[in-house]
């Protein structure tokens, strides 16, 4: 029992660290341009056959994942500078920007498919070697654990450190906070719009990889992981990188752990495992409104 | 038992058009008139099946004393016994109709309640997702329409004609009354005070406060009104197939509806038929069999076009012509047309 218990600490550290890195891009993106980015999941799903057909042609799990990073980062650079950038100068309102995403993502997806059916490439394992290292209860932690944890712990790292210390990141904050003050002192915008894209893509570029190491996949890949990773934003609120990074948590470990206690105590078939993540979205959601409600009230 | 395939093939092309129209339309008064991108569409359109798949089927089982509704020997049992009782058959299609369309309403009107809370992206996408669960859950809990296999031997309300052709003949025929019905009443509602009031909610939410506008109840009506037009079109759609499949309600579904709109016109319900139209063809040219029909082939999964097409049309219009093919025109209210020169003032008395 409690061999199994841990057993399910890995998987549950695994589909965290994933969905949390790719919710850092998807909240960072929020708060500088101001649009939630639907097509998130297409630049996964690069990231995912980027690192698959790397390592599969014989290069190191890790430089391929590198690779898919950048991948990801450029194509999310070319859906804001294509269509999102000239959409904005246009004067769309915000919510023409993130249908316009939705457009994106499904152009991506298909045309994505499209190539992948042609090429035979529908169904796609990477190849990525599991090495257990070491043994919580009845399950391993192998060197892709230690690979995903240290993305995120990377690339929050970066973030912070880029935010505190660098021009850029700190430019970042100020059109984070206050768009019109940040034209008017002569921070240059469109360049922190650029970086941050860049960002954005290579976070999400990244967890596509480490997907990519850990399953299958196909050309709906990141397309499924997506909702996870708007749930985790959306118990970030698209503001909290804090927030966002429990959030990715709370989605992974109710997930695996949660599904694992309910099947265990109240013999829930496993197929029921998707739902659980979207009774912790209702429940944080709940709660939220409460507050906000009680907020009210006070006031 | 033999038809003449033109007339399937036309058949089934008005019938899923004018489906079509009614989601288009009914995205129209919550995307269009009322600026709410309800990206859970398709969760009320199968809210709407459901309902009507477990009334149809528990009806005809409790009357049969039927122990395996899912087994093939009772879906013929259903249809049989509908075949002999067109009072039932038709009493069912109303019943199932009617609630499908009110409770996928209720639970639109719940829809806003998170509304309250979330505004824009974040509540669509919540939309979406409990879209997506509510297809997880269906599929996965057998007992209430069959899981993933579906359930079927839910029997069209006109099946005792016995022909086929006058089946489906007299099906379509009231499918398009409906579909008439649902235009008709749309147009009346947008051109209503309360339409006008579902516009200002859009342009500027604010300044509908300030005018004593609750915004959030407005909301609450929008989605109510247009979740029920989706369950209705989600009850028409399963006595059309006669059967209910979990994985056809997929969110894709949702986003080809919201392109018809942002194709034809956004907050115009004559653009939106003709971007339902111009959608519906460009489905009908990417499916294998209507190829396969001109003899054409091609290498890969031809489905794949379809929504790579859909999402270019999204981006190039909201690019190039962001109202749509056919534009938004002013409310009409009698004050208009004083100042556009159609009517002349007349003398109003105020507080008499």
């Amino acid at each position: 029992m409690i061999e199994e218990a841990l057993g399910q600490i890995p998987i549950s550290l695994l589909a965290s660290s994933l969905y949390a890195t790719a919710a850092i891009g998807l909240t960072l993106n929020y708060l500088v341009l101001r649009y939630a980015d639907f097509a998130l999941g297409e630049y996964i799903t690069v990231g995912c056959y980027v690192a698959a057909l790397l390592t599969l042609n014989g290069l190191d799990p890790v430089t391929a994942m590198l690779a898919s990073g950048l991948a990801g980062a450029t194509l999310a650079l070319l859906a804001d500078e294509l269509a999102l950038k000239p959409l904005e100068r246009r004067g769309a309102t915000a919510l023409q920007v993130f249908i316009a995403t939705i457009g994106i993502s499904l152009l991506i997806r298909y045309v994505l498919s499209i190539a992948a059916d042609l090429e035979d490439l529908l169904f796609l394992s990477s190849g990525f070697r599991l090495v257990p290292i070491l043994y919580i209860g009845n399950r391993p932690i192998t060197n892709l654990h230690l690979l995903a944890v240290t993305v995120l712990v990377g690339s929050v790292a970066a973030l912070t450190y880029m935010s505190l210390r660098t021009r850029l990141g700190k430019g970042m904050r100020a059109v984070a906070s206050n768009r019109d003050l940040a034209i008017s002192s002569g921070i240059p915008v469109w360049r922190i719009r650029r970086f941050t894209r860049l960002l954005v893509g290579a976070f999400a570029g990244l967890s596509g990889a480490l997907w990519a190491y850990y399953t299958s996949i196909n050309p709906e890949s990141g397309w499924r992981l997506l909702l996870w990773v708007f749930a985790s934003s959306i118990i970030g609120n698209f503001t909290s990188f804090p927030l966002t990074l429990l959030g990715g948590f709370v989605i992974g470990f109710s997930e695996n752990f949660g599904m694992w206690a309910v099947s265990r105590t109240l013999a829930v078939p496993t197929a029921y495992k998707p739902l659980i993540p979207y009774l912790a979205i209702v429940a944080v959601l709940l709660y939220r409104y409460r507050m906000r409600f009680r907020g009210v009230g006070e006031g | 038992m033999i038809q003449e395939g033109g007339y399937v093939l036309a058949s089934s092309f008005l019938f899923y058009l004018m489906i079509y129209t009614i989601l288009a339309l009914s995205t129209n008064i919550e995307y269009g008139y009322t600026g709410i991108p309800n990206l859970g569409k398709v969760l009320f359109y199968f809210v709407g099946g459901i309902v009507t798949a477990v009334i149809a089927t528990r009806t005809y089982d409790a009357i049969l004393g039927i122990e395996d509704p899912l087994s093939a020997v009772a879906a013929a049992k259903r249809v049989e016994l509908a075949a002999s009782e067109p009072g039932l058959a038709v009493g069912v299609f109303l019943v199932s109709l009617a609630s499908g369309g009110l409770i996928a309403g209720l639970l639109g009107y719940l829809a806003s309640y998170p509304a309250l809370a979330l505004r824009g992206s974040t509540l669509s996408i919540v939309l979406l997702i409990f879209g997506e669960a509510a297809r997880v859950f269906v599929r996965t809990y057998e007992p209430l329409v069959g899981g993933v296999f579906g359930i079927s031997g839910i029997a069209n309300p006109f099946v005792f004609l016995r022909d086929p052709l006058a089946v489906s003949t007299a099906y379509l025929v009231t499918t398009a009354l409906i579909t008439v019905a649902v235009l008709v009443l749309v147009e009346r509602l947008v051109n209503s005070p309360f339409g006008r009031v579902m516009k200002a909610v859009r342009d500027d939410e604010l300044a509908a406060y300030a005018l004593g506008k609750d915004a959030a109840s407005v909301r609450g009506w929008v989605l109510f009104t247009g979740s029920a037009l989706a369950g209705i079109a989600g009850s028409l759609y399963t006595f059309y197939s006669q059967a209910i499949f979990p994985d056809d309600f997929v969110p894709s579904l949702t986003f080809f509806v919201l392109t018809m709109v942002i194709v034809g016109g956004v907050a115009n319900n004559i653009g939106v038929v003709v971007g339902a139209l111009l959608m519906s063809l460009i489905e009908r040219f990417s499916q294998a069999s209507t190829l396969a029909f001109f003899g054409i082939h091609v290498p890969f999964d031809i489905s794949y076009v379809r929504y790579a097409v859909t999402g270019a049309l999204i981006v190039l219009f909201l690019l190039y012509r962001p109202r749509g093919l056919i534009e938004e025109r002013p409310v009409k209210t009698p004050l208009y047309d004083v100042l556009a020169g159609r009517r002349k003032a007349q003398k109003v008395r105020i507080g008499g």
